[in-house]
């Protein structure tokens, strides 16, 4: 009953000073946006990273499980042959080779073209990729075009177009005819334009590529070519060293993705490790903001504070009221910014998407504010805010005792 | 009774120490008014909060009742004073965003009574000191004289068996101070009231008369 009483007495003293304590709350609100919208982007990250685990198991854009392992450089000797055998000594789901040989485009649409000689081709297991050869710079260059083998599906560059005279609806459903340096023909039909493949090295370099289809408008591909040259794909947990050891067995050196779920990760936990800090030096900050405003607070009811002790109150209960005044605090401030965090949080989206980190946009885009995250942000909050109060209480205690001295109180 | 044994107590201020009280023996008997004279800084004020218990003395022993009250756990403590010491003070100390009965009621409430019980007192107390019409009037629509009533009206409202006032007139004018000391003894016949003044004349009064001087007893009447 005491306790129920003293909680409505905090709050009158806080209607009374509500200017006071706007200050202390609305520093605890940006506590709070601060480490939710840290812990949520995050959290964020981190399910996008599962998420992609679980339902693309060959995405190389993020996945751990994926592990890639390449060769340093290209080897003569790595065949196709070979590289099933390695695949299947390291018990990997699938891998792609990036073949050193050489095609030329012979036909567009069933008509000769010129400059064919010009393009040297690479292909994988599962896909084509045709571009100039950038080598030698004397050789005029056409643009690119990737096709996949098994699909006889190609995609080309809007520098391809270009050079060959076509505009971006003209060239789809067009049939691509190409040769290799033994005379075998494959034939393609383009069903997309990519952008930014400039030049074909480059290409072999790039993360993430945008393909365009002007017929529907929208993004057909999403891809990205690290400069490897074989990939293998692991679809469960592997303990990565032994395989690395088993590769160097075989002559090979290794490198691991360049961008991988792990390295998505890292970074989610960095962010989190500087939004933790700050968070942790504002909650600081904070709390001695609310401490100043609690001692203003004891200070001048101090009088009326020793007289309710006189009156039978007891210690602990006159902790009781200064903490729970602070703690209420905290729980204003938590809450408050948890719903400024709700409303900026397709803002936040935006802004996290302005940053330009590409391969994060996915999940910045999805970025929402995570409820487990603010209870937890809230709580914390609370928990300053008592410590707040029963450090307040504690040095108003001493204070009192030397005011007692010159006898100005009771 | 309260018994003062050598009680002595020292504040440590940081730069200096203040001995406040210097070895204080005392004997006050249940039921008796006590004055305590002395000029500011005598060590009054100091001398009260060990009788009622409100700081421990650095030294001595305050009994009351034949209990050692600086033996007394915080809880322990604010029970007796909850039970027996009622208090009135020269600034009243009202609690200004509670109504006279609310503030009546708040040494009811560590009691663990009823709102009923708490209000049925309080208002029978504030009738007692003449503010029956007062009752929901916060301390700020209240005169002075009013406010050291709605004070006397809590202390009152426990039956305390020991009533400590400092200094409860001096806010008051003369007319006004004459009537709340009026009103106290009317009211505390049957308790012991240990009363702290500057106004000798009023001290005059009292069944024991004890003057503090640099933290000691100067005269004991």
């Amino acid at each position: 009953m005491i306790k129920v009483y003293l909680m409505k007495l905090g709050l009158k003293w806080m209607a009374r000073h509500k200017l006071r304590y706007v200050l202390s709350w609305l520093s605890f609100a940006f506590v709070s946006i601060v480490l939710i919208c840290i812990y949520s982007i995050s959290t964020g990250i981190s399910d996008g990273v599962l998420n992609q685990m679980e339902t693309n198991p060959l995405s190389y854009q993020v996945h751990m499980k994926n592990q890639r392992l390449a060769e340093g450089e290209i080897k003569s000797d790595l065949t196709e042959e070979l590289c099933n055998i390695i695949s299947g000594e390291l018990g990997a789901k699938e891998f792609r080779i990036l073949y050193d040989s050489f095609l030329t485009l012979e036909k567009i649409d069933g008509n000769k073209v010129e400059s064919v000689s010009a393009i040297s081709a690479y292909h994988t297991g599962h896909s084509f990729l045709l571009g100039n050869e950038i080598v030698s710079e004397s050789v005029l260059y056409k643009g690119n075009l990737q096709g996949g083998r098994n699909e006889n599906a190609a995609v080309v560059t809007t520098e391809f177009l270009s050079a060959y005279g076509f505009d971006m609806d003209s060239i789809l459903g067009k049939e691509l005819l190409l040769k290799d340096e033994n005379g075998a023909e494959y034939s393609f039909t383009v069903v997309a334009v990519l952008y930014n493949i400039n030049p074909q090295c480059w290409l072999a370099n790039a993360e993430i590529y945008v393909a365009y289809n002007p017929a529907s408008g929208n993004n057909l591909l999403s891809e990205k070519i690290i400069p490897s040259i074989v990939t293998f794909d692991f679809s469960s947990d592997r303990d990565m060293s032994e395989i690395k050891e088993r590769v160097t067995s075989f002559g090979y050196p290794y490198s691991t993705a360049e961008i991988n779920a792990e390295k998505v990760q890292l970074l989610a936990n960095k962010y989190s490790s500087i939004g933790s800090f700050l968070g942790i030096a504002m909650a600081i900050i904070s709390a001695m903001s609310l401490m100043n405003s609690v001692i203003i607070t004891i200070n001048e009811n101090a009088a009326f504070m020793n007289m309710f002790r006189l009156m039978g109150l007891t210690a602990a209960n006159h902790r009781f009221l200064i903490c729970f005044i602070t703690a209420v605090q905290g729980a204003i401030g938590g809450m408050a910014g948890f719903l400024f965090s709700c409303f900026a949080q397709r803002q936040l989206g935006n802004l996290i998407e302005s940053f330009n980190l590409v391969v994060y946009e996915e999940f910045a885009l999805n970025f929402k504010v995570d409820i487990k995250v603010s209870l937890f942000v809230m709580l914390m909050c609370i928990m300053v805010s008592v410590a707040a109060g029963a450090v307040s209480f504690v040095i108003s205690s001493k204070e009192s005792t030397v005011i007692a001295a010159d006898n100005e109180l009771v | 009774m309260i018994q003062l044994i050598d009680v002595t107590k020292t504040y440590n201020t940081g730069k200096s120490e203040v001995h406040a009280l210097k070895g204080i023996s005392l004997e006050i008997p249940d039921n008796t008014f006590i004055s305590i004279c002395g000029k500011s800084g005598s060590g009054k004020s100091t001398l009260l909060n060990m009788i009622s218990g409100a700081d421990k003395p650095t030294g001595g022993h305050v009994f009351i009742d034949g209990v050692d009250i600086n033996q007394l756990s915080d809880k322990r403590m604010s029970e007796m004073r909850n039970n027996k010491i009622g208090f009135v003070f020269q600034s009243f100390l009202l609690e200004p965003s509670l109504t006279a009965l609310e503030n009546v009621e708040l040494p009811l409430l560590m009691r663990k009574m009823s709102r009923e019980q708490r209000e049925k007192i309080a208002i029978e107390m504030l009738d007692k000191v003449g503010l029956r019409e007062r009752l929901r009037h916060k301390p700020g629509e209240l005169s002075g004289g009013e406010k050291q009533r709605v004070s006397i009206a809590r202390a009152l409202a426990i039956s305390p068996k020991i009533l400590i006032a400092d200094e409860p007139t001096g806010n008051l004018d003369e007319a006004t101070g004459n009537s709340i000391m009026e009103l106290i003894r009317e009211h505390t016949k049957n308790c012991t009231f240990v009363l702290v003044t500057h106004d000798t004349a009023l001290a005059q009064t009292a069944d024991m008369k004890i003057t503090i001087k640099d933290g000691m007893i100067s005269r004991n009447d």
